[in-house]
This record gives C-alpha cells, sequence and structure tokens, in this order.
C-alpha cells in the first residue's frame, strides 16, 4: 500500500515538473507561501494566543482569501479549462483578480481595526 | 435588419412591462397611506423610525454608539451595537441624497414608503433571476408575481417600515448574483455577491438563510458530480470575501466563525478544497488506478481531519452550538418549553393550511409543477445548476414557512419563481407560433432521415405518416386552434382571478396600520378608533419627561416612539428577566406588584383593554402568557395553575379564580368597568362574559387616563403615604371607618 501510494506521488512529482509552465510554477510558489503562512499563524493562535481575535482573523481570512483568488486566477488562464471559460479572457481573468483582492484586503484592514 | 428591429422592440417592451410592473407593485402597497395617512405600522417599525430619527438627526458616529437609557430601564440598551443597521442606513442615505439634491422630503415620508420602492426594485431582481434559471418570458411573469403577490405584500406596505422591507429584495438580489457568478465562473461576480451578501447582514437576521442554503446548493452539486472549475471559483471568492465582510457588523461580530449555523458553510469550502486538489493531482497523474488510490488516501485522511477538527472544537466550546431559536425550526414543540417569550409570539406559530392558498392564491398550485420542471431541466449543462438551486430552495422554503408564520415571507419569492417557469412554459407550447412549430416538426423528421438513410422506402413511409399526424394534430390535438383556445383562455382567467384575489387580500388583510384601528358601523361608514395615539399623546403631553411607563413588552417600542417615555421593556427581548420582572407586576396581587414598581421607579402603568370594543388582542388574552414567563423565572411566587379554575377554566366573570381577581392586571383593567353600565351588569365583548356588578378597587394607583373606547387605560403610581400606613389603612382613615383601639 505505501509504497503503490509512494510511486504515485513521484510520478505525480515528475509530471507536474514536466507539463507545468514556468508561470504556473511561479503562482504555486505563491500559493505555497501563502499555505505555509497561515498554516504558522493559525498553530500559532492554537498554541501560543489568538488576541486581539479581529486582527488574527483578519490575517488570517485575507491569507486564505488570496490563497482562493490565485487558484481562481490559475483555473480561469489555464488553458485546460478553456471550455468552461469562454466568455473570460485571461486578461479579464487578471482584472477579477485585481477586483476581488482590492475588495478583500480592503475588507481586511476594516477589520483588523 | 428586421431581426434587429424586432430585437430592440422586444427589449423596449419589456422595459415597459417591467416598469408597469414596479409601478403595480408600489401603488397596490398604498391602501393604508390613502385610507389613513402616511404614518408607521405596527411595533417594530416604531423602533426603526426612532432609530434612523437618531442617525438623521445625530449623525453616523453617535448612532453607531448609540446608547439608549430611556429602554429596558434601568438597564439600558447599547443599541448601537445590537441592531441590524442596514435599514436605517439605507433610508439615512436617501434621505442625504435628496436633501443634497433640495428635495427637503421629511425622514418619516422616506421610512413609509421605502418598502414599496423596494418591493419595485424585488420585482426587477426576481426577473432576473428567473432569467437565469430559465428565460425572460418567465421572468416577466416572475415579476407581475412577486409584485402583488400578498405573501411579499404582508411585510412591504407603505408603512411597514421594517428589516423586510429591503430584506427581500436583497435575498433575491444575492441569489440572483450567486445563480449569475455561478453560471460564469468568474471571481468579480463572486466578490459582487459577498458584498450583497454583506448588505443583506447588516439588514437582517435571515441571512443565515442564505449562508446555509448556498453551501448546500454547492455541496448536491458536488454530489451530484458536477463539480467545475466555476462552482470552485464562485462559491470560493463569495464565502471568504462575503465571512469576512459579514463580521464587520457588529451586531453579528465573531458569529460567522464561531457558531453551528455557519459551519455548514465551512464545511463546504473545506470540501470544495479537496474536490480541487484532487482533480489537480487527477491532471497530472496519467493511470486511473494510481489516481483512486491517492483520491481514497486524501479524502479519508482530510474528512477524517476535518471530522476531528470540528468534533474537537464543539467539545472546547469553540464553536457555540445550535442556538434555542433554530431548535425550535426543527422541534415545533421546543420554544414552548424551553423559550415561552419566543412561543409567545403569534407569526412565531405553524402556518396554517388555508394561510397558504390566502397569501400565494393560484400559486401554490402552480409551485410544485414549476419544480416538477425544474427536474426537467436538469440535464441542461448551465440552467440546470439553477435550477438544482431552484429545487433546494423550495424544499427547505416549504419547510420553514410550514413551521413559522413569519417564514411565509422568505418562501414567496421561490414560489413566484417556479409558478412562472410552470405557467411559462405552458403558455411557450401553446401560444407559439404554428409555423414554428411546424419548422420544429421538419427538423426533426429531417435528423430521423439522417439517420435512416439506408432504408429510403421506409423513410418515405415514415414521412409521410409524420405529415399526416402533423395534420391531425393541428386540427384534433392538443395543439389545435380550439384547444389553444381553450388554455389560453382558462390561463388568462387564472391571472385575472390572481389579480384580484391579491387586491382584495392586500385591501383587507395587509393594510391597517394596527396603530390606528377602522371599524364598520352598522350603517357602513367606517369608523376610525385612534386610541392608541390619543394614549401615547396624553402621556407625552401630560407626563414628565423622566416618567416611567410599565407596559407589557409589546407596547413598548410604540411608547419610546410615539410617547417618548422611558420603559421598562420592549419589543427587544434581549432581557428574559426583565420581562418576568413586568409579568409578575401584571400578574401578582396589588401589595407584591407596588414594593416592585417602586423599586423600578415606576410612574405610569398601561394597560390594553379590548372588551368594550371587542378587541381580541389585549392584554388579557396576553395574560397568560405573562403567567408563564413570570412562573419561569419565579417559580415559587407564581404559578400558572391558580389562574383558572378548580375545574380549569380560565375566567373573568364572578367566578374567576382568586389568583386571577387580585392580579393587577384584573384590576386595573376592569377598574369602574361595571359603572359604565350603570344598572345593568357590565358585559366583557372580547370573552363574551358578564362581569361582577361590583368592580375590583385599587388602592396603590390612580386611574390616570382612559382613553375614548377604553381601549388603553393608564394609572398613575402613588407616592408612598406619608404618614407610612399601608394604602388600605389611609384609605379606610379617609373614610372614616378606620377604628383605632388605643
Amino acid at each position: 500500500m505505501t509504497s503503490t501510494v509512494e510511486k504515485s506521488i513521484n510520478s505525480l512529482i515528475k509530471s507536474y515538473n514536466e507539463n507545468t509552465s514556468i508561470r504556473y510554477k511561479l503562482l504555486d510558489s505563491f500559493l505555497v507561501a501563502l499555505c505555509i503562512s497561515a498554516v504558522i499563524e493559525f498553530l500559532y493562535a492554537l498554541a501560543i494566543n489568538n488576541s486581539p481575535y479581529n486582527a488574527f482573523l483578519g490575517s488570517f481570512i485575507s491569507k486564505v482569501g488570496q490563497f482562493i483568488l490565485t487558484v481562481n486566477l490559475r483555473m480561469q488562464t489555464n488553458p485546460d479549462n478553456a471550455k468552461e471559460f469562454q466568455h473570460i479572457s485571461p486578461e479579464r481573468a487578471f482584472a477579477d483578480f485585481v477586483f476581488a483582492s482590492l475588495v478583500l484586503h480592503f475588507c481586511a484592514i476594516s477589520f483588523l481595526g | 435588419m428586421s431581426a434587429n428591429n424586432s430585437e430592440t422592440v422586444r427589449s423596449l417592451l419589456k422595459l415597459v412591462i417591467l416598469v408597469c410592473i414596479a409601478g403595480a407593485a408600489v401603488s397596490s402597497r398604498l391602501f393604508s397611506v390613502i385610507r389613513h395617512e402616511s404614518i408607521i405600522h405596527e411595533f417594530d417599525p416604531w423602533f426603526n423610525f426612532r432609530a434612523t430619527k437618531v442617525l438623521v438627526s445625530q449623525g453616523f458616529r453617535n448612532f453607531w454608539n448609540w446608547y439608549d437609557n430611556t429602554s429596558w430601564y434601568p438597564l439600558g440598551r447599547a443599541t448601537g451595537g445590537t441592531l441590524y443597521p442596514g435599514l436605517m442606513l439605507t433610508s439615512g442615505l436617501i434621505h442625504k441624497i435628496l436633501h443634497n439634491l433640495n428635495i427637503p422630503i421629511d425622514i418619516r415620508n422616506i421610512c413609509v414608503l421605502l418598502a414599496p420602492a423596494f418591493s419595485g426594485l424585488t420585482a426587477y431582481v426576481t426577473y432576473l433571476f428567473t432569467a437565469e434559471v430559465k428565460d425572460e418570458r418567465a421572468g416577466l411573469l416572475a415579476a407581475v408575481f412577486i409584485g402583488i403577490v400578498p405573501g411579499y405584500i404582508s411585510r412591504s406596505v407603505a408603512g411597514s417600515y421594517d428589516n423586510e422591507a429591503i430584506a427581500i429584495f436583497l435575498l433575491m438580489f444575492t441569489f440572483y448574483l450567486w445563480v449569475k457568478s455561478l453560471r460564469l465562473g468568474s471571481a468579480f461576480w463572486g466578490a459582487i455577491t459577498a458584498l450583497a451578501y454583506y448588505y443583506m447582514v447588516s439588514a437582517w437576521g435571515g441571512y443565515a438563510f442564505i449562508i446555509n442554503i448556498i453551501p448546500l446548493h454547492v455541496f448536491t452539486l458536488i454530489l451530484m458530480g458536477r463539480y467545475s472549475p466555476r462552482l470552485y471559483i464562485s462559491y470560493c471568492s463569495f464565502y471568504t470575501i462575503g465571512t469576512l465582510a459579514s463580521m464587520q457588523v457588529p451586531f453579528v461580530g465573531f458569529n460567522p466563525v464561531g457558531t453551528a449555523d455557519h459551519m455548514a458553510a465551512l464545511g463546504v469550502f473545506g470540501l470544495l478544497q479537496l474536490v480541487a486538489f484532487t482533480t489537480l493531482v487527477h491532471s497530472h497523474l496519467p493511470s486511473k488506478q494510481q489516481f483512486e488510490t491517492l483520491l481514497k488516501a486524501t479524502l479519508i485522511a482530510g474528512s477524517a481531519l476535518g471530522i476531528v477538527g470540528m468534533a474537537f472544537a464543539s467539545q472546547k466550546g469553540i464553536i457555540a452550538p445550535w442556538t434555542g431559536r433554530f431548535y425550535s425550526l426543527w422541534d415545533t414543540g421546543y420554544a414552548k418549553v424551553h423559550i415561552p417569550i419566543v412561543a409567545s409570539v403569534s407569526e412565531h406559530q405553524p402556518t396554517s393550511w388555508p394561510s397558504f392558498f390566502f397569501d400565494l392564491q393560484m400559486l401554490i398550485y402552480l409551485f410544485p409543477a414549476g419544480v416538477y420542471f425544474c427536474f426537467r431541466s436538469l440535464s441542461d449543462h448551465v440552467k440546470g445548476e439553477a435550477s438544482v438551486f431552484v429545487i433546494i430552495y423550495s424544499l427547505f422554503g416549504s419547510y420553514f414557512a410550514s413551521v413559522m408564520v413569519r417564514l411565509m415571507l422568505t418562501l414567496t419569492p421561490i414560489v413566484c419563481v417556479a409558478s412562472a417557469v410552470a405557467l411559462s412554459t405552458l403558455l411557450d407550447s401553446y401560444i407559439q407560433e404554428p409555423a414554428e412549430t411546424e419548422q420544429v416538426a421538419q427538423d426533426t423528421s429531417e435528423k430521423k432521415d439522417k439517420k435512416t438513410k439506408k432504408d429510403k422506402k421506409d423513410k418515405s413511409i415514415e414521412a409521410t405518416h409524420a405529415k399526416i399526424i402533423q395534420k391531425i394534430q393541428e386540427k384534433t390535438g392538443i395543439k389545435a386552434p380550439d384547444a389553444r383556445l381553450l388554455v389560453i383562455v382558462n390561463v388568462l382567467l387564472m391571472l385575472v382571478l390572481f389579480v384580484f384575489h391579491s387586491t382584495w387580500v392586500t385591501s383587507n388583510a395587509y393594510s391597517s396600520p394596527s396603530v390606528v384601528l377602522a371599524s364598520k358601523t352598522p350603517q357602513g361608514d367606517t369608523l376610525i378608533i385612534d386610541d392608541f395615539r390619543e394614549a401615547y399623546n396624553w402621556l407625552n403631553q401630560t407626563t414628565s419627561e423622566d416618567a416611567v411607563v410599565g407596559s407589557w413588552w409589546d407596547y413598548g417600542y410604540q411608547l419610546a416612539g410615539m410617547a417618548g417615555r422611558t420603559t421598562l421593556v420592549d419589543n427587544n427581548t434581549w432581557n428574559n428577566t426583565h420581562i418576568a420582572t413586568v409579568g409578575k407586576i401584571m400578574a401578582s396581587p396589588e401589595e407584591v406588584s407596588y414594593d416592585i414598581l417602586r423599586k423600578h421607579d415606576v410612574t405610569h402603568l398601561l394597560v390594553v383593554f379590548g372588551g368594550l370594543l371587542g378587541y381580541s388582542g389585549d392584554d388579557i388574552n396576553k395574560f397568560l402568557w405573562m403567567v408563564r414567563i413570570a412562573e419561569g423565572i419565579w417559580p415559587d411566587e407564581i404559578h400558572e395553575r391558580d389562574y383558572f379554575t378548580p375545574r380549569g377554566e380560565f375566567r373573568m366573570d364572578e367566578g374567576a379564580a382568586p389568583a386571577m381577581k387580585n392580579s393587577l392586571l384584573y384590576k386595573m383593567v376592569y377598574h369602574k368597568f361595571a359603572d359604565l353600565f350603570g344598572s345593568r351588569p357590565a358585559v366583557d365583548r372580547v370573552r363574551q362574559v358578564k362581569l361582577p356588578k361590583v368592580g375590583p378597587e385599587l388602592d396603590s394607583l390612580d386611574e390616570a387616563f382612559t382613553s375614548e373606547n377604553w381601549l388603553v387605560r393608564i394609572y398613575e403610581v402613588k407616592e408612598p403615604d406619608f404618614l407610612g400606613r399601608s394604602f388600605k389603612d389611609a384609605k379606610a382613615f379617609n373614610e372614616g371607618k378606620l377604628r383605632t383601639r388605643f
């Protein structure tokens, strides 16, 4: 069982390295960085303290939100999904990304107090 | 050129029709303004109106930090942080804009007319929503329905300045944006949905419905195997931004991350991440078997982690359990046992069958047909998703509406949408041009031709067959002119009847301000009964400004709004103990009540009595709830059983239970009532009983005011006797009856 899982993971990594363009790798590294920082923040809140709670929530959710929006951008521009997003050009996807991020961070900043 | 032209004509027609619908929606809500005057209705609107006046006169900052020490005396209420400010901010903004345009309209008129104005917008939004589900023809029908259906008018007539006035518009608007963002898969529309949701959160507690129904929709779509990147994008962008935004409303606070009501949304959010991740992995894994092992491993690990995390959080109390009000939705007996204050409100009772027909008329039987047509269009790639939404909303809306009368309001929009889908499907097949159907028939036969190219003989036979059948159908089948006429005339008749029914219900049932009552004399003249305003105005004009008026909580908002006096309890009902105190005052004997009254600095007591007029919503009919709520806090002193006769009757006449006869409310209500009838026996017209010849005596209160029809009676609490005697002794001494022994 473990060996098959290991094998699958290896082939997954290989396929990822081969089939992903450098742009998406850049986006993915941003995603991973967001993920790591969100996890660290969450663990800190869990283990040490989470007050002021609104500040913690604001920054944590803004990280999660940024993660989501970046994934959205990645999905919308991915040529594999072109059939799903006929109305959305890559430029439009980026505009969506910027608008939604602005709204998100506006909310987060006002929540930080 | 001609196609282009007809398109322009069509869009112009649509615009004209929509404007007409909005006009009809607004004007059918103006009955009460025309009959009475521009006046705020009922109870809660009076508070909203007062809050809006604070906003307009003292500015946003003071409104936000408003601490109201004239209500819930002596506790006060941090009003700014315990209300949904959306409604007041909306009318405040309109007021500001109009004043900047040099239109000096009074804030009261804005408040009165806000609900009709928003109902016009609701009609438009419902049109857009239905157009997403089916097409624009159905949309127009849905707009007409929502514009005049009594189920929605009941909460949006002119003067009904309540949260629901704008909330239904926001509900439909959010749902429309959600369906649209799902269709486009656009983060932009997801963010707009989140903003509309934020507006909704700031306006009405019913936002919990949105944050549960949308995740449920997403969950169902995943289960149906219809996950798509569009779903991920629209839901995730909506959820993250919406959650963050909704926490900006002070009254909501950290609830979206801390209470069970919102956890379904979070769970679905987590699930979507898992699904998206596995799809990504899937695209990189060549073999199916590898993918399946990985999928199993991640899914099992992910759900186990999620469930353990949730269980841990609820165990530790990080996630608050479901609230009592929520339990009462699933277990209809719950509220009566655990939260009598919720059960005591008439609009929290289960809905009776006739009221479905009363509020929705023909829509209620078109509704299931509409849901059926939504099931039929499930296979449609894009509209199918909207159909799933309509189905889920219909199911839950129907359930909630049957549990609580009040929630009929959330069911109404979807009933309109589904009925419009049903009706327009019917009309589509009967109104369409015969030429078009022929075309369709030819198309299908042509397709068949291609399939059966091999045997040409069969083809020619089949074609002639089809032609013959078509000819026969044109003359005798369901597409024949007479059949069409029959159906269309029937539908028209139903629509006309619906309009008449709606107008009748609106005019007769939902347009009464309830502050001013209207009745008919035997001669047929309208009689206006204005006792409430008379009494509140009396309080305003004659009592000192720091007077504290005690009354049952129903009248708290009106007292604050119209009389401008300090109240003990009001319709906010946030403090059960304080309400129970008032219940105890009303239910206890005079001596006990007097002490409580003095401790709370009460100067006046107000009771509502309908016995002379036959007004059934008076305090005697609410009395048992006062007793029950008081018993909940003081089980040793108040017993519900004592207020019934030994045979278990709730009587007001000679045979009333002693506790009843001694209660302060009984004495206040029937004080000197018998004198009004002279030598004849006094009759209470609500209870239909004859009252004792000698009415109850009051020692510690003075009758201060009784309105024209005895609807409102106000008593003044006496100062303590200057010699420290009890009121009974003092009275007896003054009458020369007291024998002193030396």
